[in-house]
């Protein structure tokens, strides 16, 4: 995607990242082990503690006990009050009962956690109390299959074989200390019961050393609250609360008190029914690792802030002296050779850079060099070019001087001729005479033609002619007349398809030479038996309005070699005859036709016909195509020319 | 050409003595049977001379040693010797420029010269137009 285009974006992507997973597993962790190692303190501690306290809840239990066999030891509860003398509802003969008041006074008094104490006999008859309480009232009312409560303990208290225990109280969250009372023979005779005050087991619980969040309590086996440091009162059935503890090891475990979660501990005092619970509110307890998670937290962030500056920076050191490096490329790709890159970073970049640099500017020196070759190449060109032209032109003022003068001779030979055949009457004129004599008009007639054809070459290159626009058709047909003997002669039937061929603009003089050169050609090099020749044009583009024109010119005999066929149009060159016929010829004529026709903006070749002859297609502008000066070669570009070396005497075109 | 009569006297001036002898034979066939005199020249001074004598029509030839066929064409016509005589310019090139000048001072015809069978034709030619033609006017090849 877009965000990783970018070496910046990737360094600052992945510090980021690794910071981001630095720092939460950073935290993840140290929060983990702050925790469980503030939780095995917390734990120990707690766990410690609450044992001191369930240690003191022992010793506290056992001197209840030690007090309750005080009491029972004392010779006031020795002696037995007899039975005649037990009254209901607790009445006890004055005299012993004042005694034994006593004594419970003083243990009330002094234990100071005795709400009162009963005596009872072993049915679980009341029969003293201190201070006075209404027996029937501590005693419990009778349950239902009438069996007093007292009984029961009595019961249970003779079944121990202890001389006392500790029960739960008649109200919730109070208990009893129950004590056999033993006569001097020690037979037991009565019971004592101890109802602790509510508030009795408080004194055991640390209150100042207690935390705000902290709790302390004891409970007795059935979960009932006995004493606690806040938040409970003794009764609370906290069963449900605390029951896991049991079970959990090391009475330790996770509780819900008041909607908030605590770490609790629970201790059991050794002897007793009763353990001791310390709980701490988990939020409170950890608050410390809270703290510390938010101090990594801020840490990380503090990380993660200078990390990214860091990163951009990089980026940036990295970043912008590769884009840099980019657009110097670009530009050079561009064209701007020479284009330099700055990069101040003292690093590799900058080693990049300065190569780059190096590499730009001897860009720029291999263009300018190449330049300046291309300029000198085209110098050479142009120069050669033009001396080409200069040759050629030279070479065509030779050819017109010199044909030119050639004339002169020429033509007094002819008339010398005259003369000498005038001089021989014709009936002295022997086989040999007269041959020679035609040979001789032939000689000159074919020198003659040379001359006149190579002055016409010359001309056309001198001159436009009278361009105008000409009938095609009607100069074919003045050709075609003009050559009818000879067409006659050889047996040579043409097919000119007369209404194909257009109008075209050109000297029609000119014109006549061209038809007249090739249908020539045609009959001397098409076959001695059964010559054919056809003419006909085609439009070339739109039919109806057609750019250009080609016309074609075709025999049926022996054809052109194809290595000649671009070599008969030079001048002075003629094709040979596949035949091996001696063709006369002066290799004017078709140097002629095709510089006619290139001079009104069109071009002439041959290829071979489809019954193996030869046929010539001459391209012209339509008349309505834009006029084109035929130009000379004009050397401009090297590409564009396409100039022959002259050899000596050779051919031009 | 019709009938007999004087003899037309007629100026051939040519360097070249065969071309003289070219213009004589085919001037003579082409007026045949009207007997000719012939009146050659060789060179410009010979033929301004010779037409000072008198003559019907004048072949000059355009190039010649010293006075040239156009310069003797300038001095008859514009010159203190003026002379109409029907002028007949007989061109080997058949240089524009020179037909141009020649035009300027009123020719009759030009006869390019060649192979005699053409040449002859030519003359023919040439000859007719001289003789009918007002000989003052200019006229264009």
């Amino acid at each position: 995607m877009a965000l990783f285009r970018s070496i910046r974006s990737k360094i600052i992507l992945g510090v980021v990242a690794l910071l981001v997973l630095m720092a939460v597993s950073l935290t993840v962790v140290a929060t983990e082990r702050t925790e469980a190692a503030l939780e095995e303190y917390i734990v120990q501690t707690q766990h410690a503690r609450a044992t001191k306290i369930a240690q003191d809840l022992e010793g506290f239990v056992q001197s209840t006990h030690a007090l309750a066999a005080k009491a029972v030891e004392h010779p006031a509860f020795i002696e037995p009050i007899p039975e005649a003398q037990r009254g209901q509802n607790g009445t006890v003969p004055a005299s012993s009962e004042s005694a034994k008041r006593e004594v419970l006074r003083q243990l009330v008094r002094t234990g100071d956690q005795f709400e009162n104490i009963v005596a009872y006999d072993l049915e679980g008859l009341p029969y003293l109390s201190y201070p006075t309480v209404n027996a029937w009232t501590v005693a419990e009312t009778p349950p239902e299959d009438g069996v007093p409560r007292a009984f029961i303990l009595a019961q249970l208290l003779n079944q121990s074989k202890q001389p006392s225990f500790i029960t739960r109280g008649t109200d919730p969250g109070s208990w009893d200390l129950v004590a056999m009372v033993r006569d001097a023979e020690g037979r037991p005779w009565a019971m004592l019961v101890f109802h602790a005050r509510l508030d009795a087991l408080a004194p055991v619980l640390p209150q100042g050393d207690l935390g705000a969040a902290e709790k302390a309590l004891v409970m007795d086996d059935q979960g009932t609250v006995l004493a606690s440091s806040s938040g409970y009162t003794p009764g609370d059935d906290l069963r449900s609360q605390f029951s896991s503890l049991s079970r959990a090891p090391g009475g330790t475990d996770l509780v819900t008190l008041g909607g908030k979660e605590h770490l609790a501990s629970r201790v059991a005092a050794d002897g007793t029914a009763w353990s001791v619970v310390l709980s701490i509110e988990r939020a409170v307890a950890f608050a410390a690792v809270d703290e510390i998670l938010r101090s990594t937290v801020l840490i990380s962030l503090v990380a993660l802030v200078v990390g990214v500056t860091l990163s951009l920076v990089l980026g940036h050191d990295v970043g912008v002296p590769v884009k840099r490096l980019i657009a110097g490329a670009e530009r050079v790709t561009a064209g701007e050779y020479g284009t330099q890159v700055r990069v101040s970073t003292r690093d590799e970049l900058s080693d990049l850079a300065g190569a780059f640099n190096s590499m730009s500017a001897r860009l720029l020196e291999e263009n300018q060099r190449l330049i300046r070759y291309q300029e000198t190449l085209e110098d050479t060109v142009a120069e050669r070019t033009s001396e080409l032209t200069e040759k050629n032109d030279e070479l065509e003022a030779f050819v017109y001087a010199a044909s030119h003068d050639l004339r002169t001779p020429i033509i007094s030979l002819d008339w010398l001729m005259r003369e000498l055949a005038d001089a021989i009457p014709k009936d002295h004129r022997d086989a040999n005479i007269e041959r020679a004599l035609q040979r001789m008009e032939t000689n000159i007639e074919g020198m003659d033609q040379l001359i006149s054809d190579l002055l016409e070459l010359s001309r056309i290159g001198r001159t436009e002619g009278d361009p105008t626009a000409v009938s095609l058709s009607e100069i074919v047909g003045a050709v075609i007349e003009e050559l009818g003997p000879r067409l006659r002669e050889r047996g040579v039937t043409l097919d000119a398809d007369m209404a194909s061929l257009p109008t075209v603009r050109a000297d029609a003089r000119r014109m006549h030479q061209v038809f007249l050169n090739l249908i020539e050609n045609g009959i001397k090099y098409g076959r001695d038996e059964g010559a054919h020749m056809w003419i006909r044009a085609q439009p070339i583009g739109d039919p109806q309005r057609p750019v250009k024109w080609r016309i074609e010119v075709a025999d049926n005999g022996p054809g052109i070699p194809e290595a000649e066929r671009d070599r008969i149009f030079m001048l002075f060159q003629r094709a040979s005859d596949p035949l091996g016929r001696d063709i006369q010829g002066t290799g004017v004529g078709l140097a002629l036709v095709r510089k006619i026709i290139r001079a009104y903006g069109g071009d002439v070749r041959v290829r071979q016909a489809p019954d193996g002859g030869a046929l010539f297609s001459i391209t012209l502008p339509s008349l309505h195509a834009p006029r084109q000066r035929a130009a000379r070669p004009v050397a401009s570009r090297a590409s564009e020319l396409d100039v022959r070396q002259t050899a000596p005497g050779g051919s031009y075109a | 050409m019709s009938g007999t009569g004087p003899a037309l006297r007629i100026l051939i001036a040519d360097d070249q003595a065969l071309h003289r002898e070219m213009v004589r034979r085919a001037v003579s066939e082409a007026l045949s049977p009207r007997p000719v005199e012939i009146v050659e020249a060789a060179d410009g001074k010979e033929a301004l001379a010779a037409l000072q004598t008198g003559v019907e029509v004048a072949f000059l030839d355009v190039r010649m040693p010293g006075l040239t066929g156009l310069q003797v064409l300038a001095k008859i016509r514009d010159g203190p010797v003026h002379s109409t005589t029907p002028i007949v310019m007989v061109s080997s090139s058949m240089d524009p420029r020179d037909l141009d000048e020649a035009a300027r001072y009123g020719v009759s015809a030009y006869v390019q010269k060649g192979r005699y069978p053409d040449f002859r034709v030519q003359v023919v030619d040439a000859m007719m137009k001289a003789l009918k033609q007002d000989p003052a006017s200019a006229v264009k090849p």
